[in-house]
């Protein structure tokens, strides 16, 4: 890097071309609507955004965000139209299951699908929802264990770290296009000493930082917010997507992380920019900031913490799910009987037996609940790991914005456990309304064979968090992004006060 | 004249801050990375044993063939260390039955999770982080020198050109070397020493495969650099261009080529693969379901056998000890293993169908995302490592292998029109219903039938009972043999088969550095000096 004199050609030009000329123009003339500051101001943000504009720095980082956008667009549709197919067909297969069957059925041999719908705004922020498990299938039978799968199996053998959505635009694209845009902001100018002569002007230092990081944030925003724009008219009228009053609130959330995270990523590079020496240098910082950030930080945390926060391995859940059937099963009567012989005795070993198997149940349950709890724990534990960096902060803060990531997976995994519950409830009030029905709860040959009315059937509904739960859920990580927002200004400010420009 | 260009260059780069600090980072970064996969590995060993000794153990338990589910498994890849590729991901263990096709269960440590850890290993580093390295070294190679005219100052001598650009592509070559071979040794001195892995002569090929592939990457990476700074006026327009162009090669192309291929291939095929095997499966259970209704009914005995055992997979393990109802059973079975054996036929060419779309979509990616030398080393180095799927592939073509080979045992066995298909009692054994009430169970009254349930829940029934269930359990007699039972080959994939699965990836690879450095050298012959 020690060889990398950057020339900086367009400040030359500009500074000591037409646009010197204009703001030396524009600052001798009388505004009387903007007060002088303000005038200064806007002039040296116009001056920054035109030498942006007119650099091939710009115009390659917006055909990179425009490019990526749409082709994001198109394919994250494409995902969610196979998604749709699927969920259809698993609703109709379910409905097609209860179609003719008894409430003895509905029990003991259904499995009740609790289905995560296709995820509409995996465009925005896909958050791993096309890897993640979308189907919870359960009975109430004490011997059917849950099933935890996916509908829309992956293609195993094609593996992508990362999806193609707004976020990767955002924690990739944005943040390296910013250090790219603003990595020689000042020291830049400082080696072809062009801030000396800025400052010979009647502008205050902060007057330069300021205008400079508005400059550096809209060269990130308008091509954000064009491909965000391009890609919601492709979505709407090309792919025929229809968004809700809630969709347009995430949407605008993230667009606005998007411009957020640009100011924040422009702040970084002119912080790092502010404290080298030399651009080649700054770049260089940058670039392993970004790396760090971007890839090593969240693959090593995540390692790192489950080396630190192992989960049992398969054999030992095995092995507790073993002591728990034992446990239960050794301890008192309860046997199986025909039902004509169990009547004699109104199926008194058939409940005993019951109880037993429902209550063993109930702890393997709890068991892989643990387990589960403990999985999405361990997630959390690396998710505030890497809080410190403002990559990781903001693909926290735009998950739980959205209700994408591992925030969507666990709520669906207990609203999954819930809707037990609901079947359960249900179950017991049909089969308690049967007079005939042994009412042992809940195994096949013993409940209620009335015929069931599938339409009545309790579906699984995903709930979505309201707007102010999903705030709520966000504000720690709005409060830490907006502190490491207002520290990194601060920082910028300072320093570049203290600046010695020789 | 050529080695004193190279050595200038490599002492150039040797105390730049870029080359020291992307050495250190990587250095470091390699050792974490070889830790943390080491300590993975050892895991994953730990619990391959453990699955190992606690199947053998389950096999030496069975007492019918019904149950009996022999399983392949396979062992994790000490190279896993260095690409983790597919095998932590993938599933280890097939467990084979009569009734079923063969298809992994998983029993790695971080492949039964939902939510994956990341892959991070030395391939991902050297593609990430040398290939940055590669390109930061040589952005301004060319465009820097013009800048500060010292390409001018080198012409003035009697130097070649040509001998100039591979004076600077060997220099930064050699001096990148010292970071990968330095990170490439620590990393295997790991596995060694905390993975406790000593490699045999075929992986020692492997690794050599491996540390090939980095070194014709590392060398693509440079070429390229070398072209930007070629092809920019300034050296910062060519690092930016490089810092693109790095993007690209490592993060967009790879996966823009995957999300293509999965939108294109993805969906459709995989729902109509999953329609018509659900409803092969519904078809299936029907057919069991007629069959059960058929034979089942008449041949039952008045209520369930106190020591009778139903277990998964269709497995039985029945002690009534009644010759008669053996007898129906064993048609009834028969004939079950019949449809079984048709159905997880029929099922399975309908998965390789499926998986022949899946490879379709994999072919489209491959062919989307080969301009990209990062992709390219992914490919390869998994393929040297044997963690690519085609390692999984293989896995799953020995184990259907296997399984024909276990059905042709049961066959010689006689095993699916025998009573030993579903119990263990034998003429000469003692029968626990006649040990218990003297009868067999089909004597048994209608009107008897509450008494025999009362003697069966009286304290002394049960502890007889528990007594029968442990002496059977743990009589010798009451076990299969299975000293016979062919044993499972799976053998180790040789060098030259893992170069042969990814020719085309080392084609391209190796033909992008001499086209490039033709590319460069004709560039540089007419690169304006001023």
């Amino acid at each position: 890097m020690e060889r990398v004199t950057e020339p900086q050609t367009a400040i030359l030009r500009s500074s000591s071309g037409d646009e010197q000329q204009a703001l030396e123009m524009s600052s001798r003339q009388p505004r009387v609507d903007m007060p002088p500051t303000m005038r200064t101001l806007l002039e040296i943000f116009r001056r920054e955004l035109e030498i942006a504009k007119e650099g091939f720095r710009f115009r390659l980082v917006t055909l990179l965000i425009l490019v990526l956008m749409v082709v994001s667009a198109l394919i994250s549709s494409a995902q969610y139209h196979a998604e749709v197919a699927s969920f259809e067909d698993a609703l109709a297969s379910y409905a097609a299951e209860l179609e003719g069957s008894t409430v003895a059925d509905m029990a003991a041999s259904i499995g009740h699908p609790a289905i995560k719908p296709p995820w509409k705004l995996g465009f925005l922020v896909e958050g791993e929802q096309l890897r993640e498990p979308n189907v919870y299938r359960q009975s109430l039978s004490p011997w059917a264990e849950p099933e935890l799968g996916r509908l829309q199996a992956e293609n195993p053998r094609l593996y992508a770290a990362e999806p193609l959505d707004w976020l990767f635009v955002i924690r990739v694209v944005l943040s390296l296009a910013a250090f790219i845009l603003g990595y020689d902001a000042f020291c830049g100018e400082r080696q072809l000493a062009m801030l000396k002569m800025s400052l010979t002007y009647p502008i205050a230092r902060w007057h330069l930082v300021v205008a400079k990081v508005a400059a550096g944030w809209v060269c990130l925003a308008v091509p954000f917010l064009v491909g965000s724009l391009l890609s919601l008219l492709l979505l709407s009228f090309y792919q025929g997507l229809q968004f809700d009053s809630g969709d347009w609130f995430k949407i605008a959330a993230v667009m606005s992380l998007g411009l957020w995270a640009a100011f924040i990523f422009s702040l970084v590079a002119l912080l790092v920019s502010v404290a080298s020496r030399e651009a080649a240098r700054s770049l260089a910082v940058l670039v392993f900031i970004w790396l760090a950030a971007v890839v090593i930080i969240p693959a090593a945390g995540s390692l790192v913490v489950a080396l630190v926060r192992p989960l049992p391995t398969q054999l030992e859940t095995e092995q507790r799910s073993l002591d728990i059937r034992q446990a239960v099963e050794h301890a008192g009567p309860g046997h199986w009987r025909p039902k004509e012989l169990a009547q004699q005795d109104d199926f008194a070993q058939e409940r005993k037996a019951a109880e037993k198997q429902n209550e063993r149940f109930e702890k393997q349950e709890q068991l892989r609940r643990e387990v589960a709890s403990r999985r999405f724990e361990r997630l959390h534990w690396t998710r505030t790991l890497g809080a410190l960096l403002p990559m990781v902060l903001i693909q926290d803060l735009a998950e739980r914005l959205v209700n994408s990531g591992p925030y969507r997976s666990q709520s669906f995994l207990e609203q999954g456990w819930r809707f037990r519950d609901i079947l359960a409830e249900y179950t017991l009030e049909l089969d308690m309304s049967d007079a005939t029905s042994p009412h042992v709860h809940f195994v096949k040959d013993f409940l209620s064979t009335e015929p069931l009315d599938a339409a009545e059937v309790p579906r699984f509904e995903f709930d979505e968090p309201s707007r102010r739960e999903l705030l709520e859920r966000s504000i720690s990580r709005l409060l830490a992004l907006s502190s490491m927002m207002v520290l990194l200004l601060i920082a910028v400010l300072v320093l570049f006060n203290r600046k010695d420009l020789q | 004249m050529l080695r004193a260009v190279i050595k200038k260059e490599i002492l150039n780069h040797l105390v730049s801050f870029r080359f020291q600090i992307s050495s250190i980072v990587m250095l470091v970064l390699a050792v974490l990375a070889a830790i943390v996969g080491s300590q993975d590995y050892r895991l994953r060993q730990a619990r391959y044993l453990e699955h190992l000794t606690a199947h053998q153990q389950e096999m030496g338990r069975t007492h019918v063939y019904s149950n009996l589910h022999p399983s392949v498994f396979k062992a994790p890849e000490p190279l896993s260390v260095l690409d983790r590729g597919f095998d932590a991901r993938l599933g280890n263990q097939v467990s084979l039955d009569v009734f079923t096709f063969p298809r992994p269960t998983v029993s790695g440590s971080h492949g039964e999770d939902w939510i994956s850890v990341g892959d991070f290993d030395l391939t991902t580093i050297v593609r990430v982080v040398l290939g940055l390295l590669a390109l930061l070294l040589t952005f301004d190679t060319v465009s820097g020198e013009r800048e500060r005219s010292t390409l001018r100052l080198i012409f003035s001598h009697s130097v070649a050109r040509w001998a100039v650009i591979a004076g600077k592509f060997l220099g930064a070559f050699l001096a990148l070397s010292i970071p990968l071979l330095a990170s490439f040794g620590v990393s295997l001195l790991i596995l060694r020493e905390f993975g406790d892995v000593e490699l045999d002569s075929g992986r020692w090929l492997r690794v050599i495969g491996l540390l090939g592939a980095y070194v014709g990457y590392l060398a693509v990476m440079l070429l390229v650099g070398i072209h930007l700074s070629l092809l920019s006026r300034s050296s910062s327009s060519s690092l930016v261009y490089s810092l693109v162009s790095w993007l690209a090669i490592v993060f967009l192309i790879p996966q823009s080529a995957v999300a293509v291929a999965t939108a294109v291939h993805g969906g459709g095929a995989l729902r109509s693969h999953r329609l018509v095997l659900d409803e092969t499966t519904r078809e299936r259970d029907r057919k069991f379901g007629e069959l059960s209704s058929e034979f089942l009914k008449e041949h039952d005995p008045p209520f369930q056998a106190p020591v009778a055992d139903q277990t998964a997979r269709r497995g039985n393990l029945l002690r009534l000890g009644s010759p008669s109802l053996y007898d129906g059973r064993v048609e009834y079975f028969a004939r079950e293993v019949e449809v079984g054996i048709d159905f997880s036929t029929r099922m399975e060419q309908i998965h390789l169908r499926g998986d022949e779309k899946l490879r379709q979509a994999e072919t489209l990616a491959r062919i989307l995302a080969s301009p990209s030398p990062a992709f390219l080393l992914d490919r390869i180095s998994e393929s040297f490592a044997g963690t690519s799927y085609d390692d999984h592939d293989r896995f799953l073509a020995a184990s259907r292998q296997y399984r024909e080979v276990f059905i042709e045992y049961l066959e010689t066995k006689n095993a699916f029109r025998s009573w030993r298909w579903f119990t263990d009692d034998s003429p000469n054994a003692p029968q626990p219903w006649t040990t218990l009430f003297g009868v067999q169970p089909e004597q048994i009254a209608a009107e008897d039938i509450q008494s025999f349930i009362d003697k069966f829940q009286s304290e002394e029934a049960q502890d007889r009972i528990g007594e029968l269930k442990l002496q059977f359990a743990s009589d010798p007699e009451r076990r299969l043999d299975l000293s016979d039972l062919p044993a499972i080959k799976l053998s180790g994939v040789s060098p030259m088969q893992s170069a042969r699965r990814v020719a085309i990836e080392l084609g391209v690879l190796f033909l992008l550095g001499p086209l490039l450095a033709t590319s460069a050298f004709y560039r540089f012959a007419k690169y304006p000096v001023r």
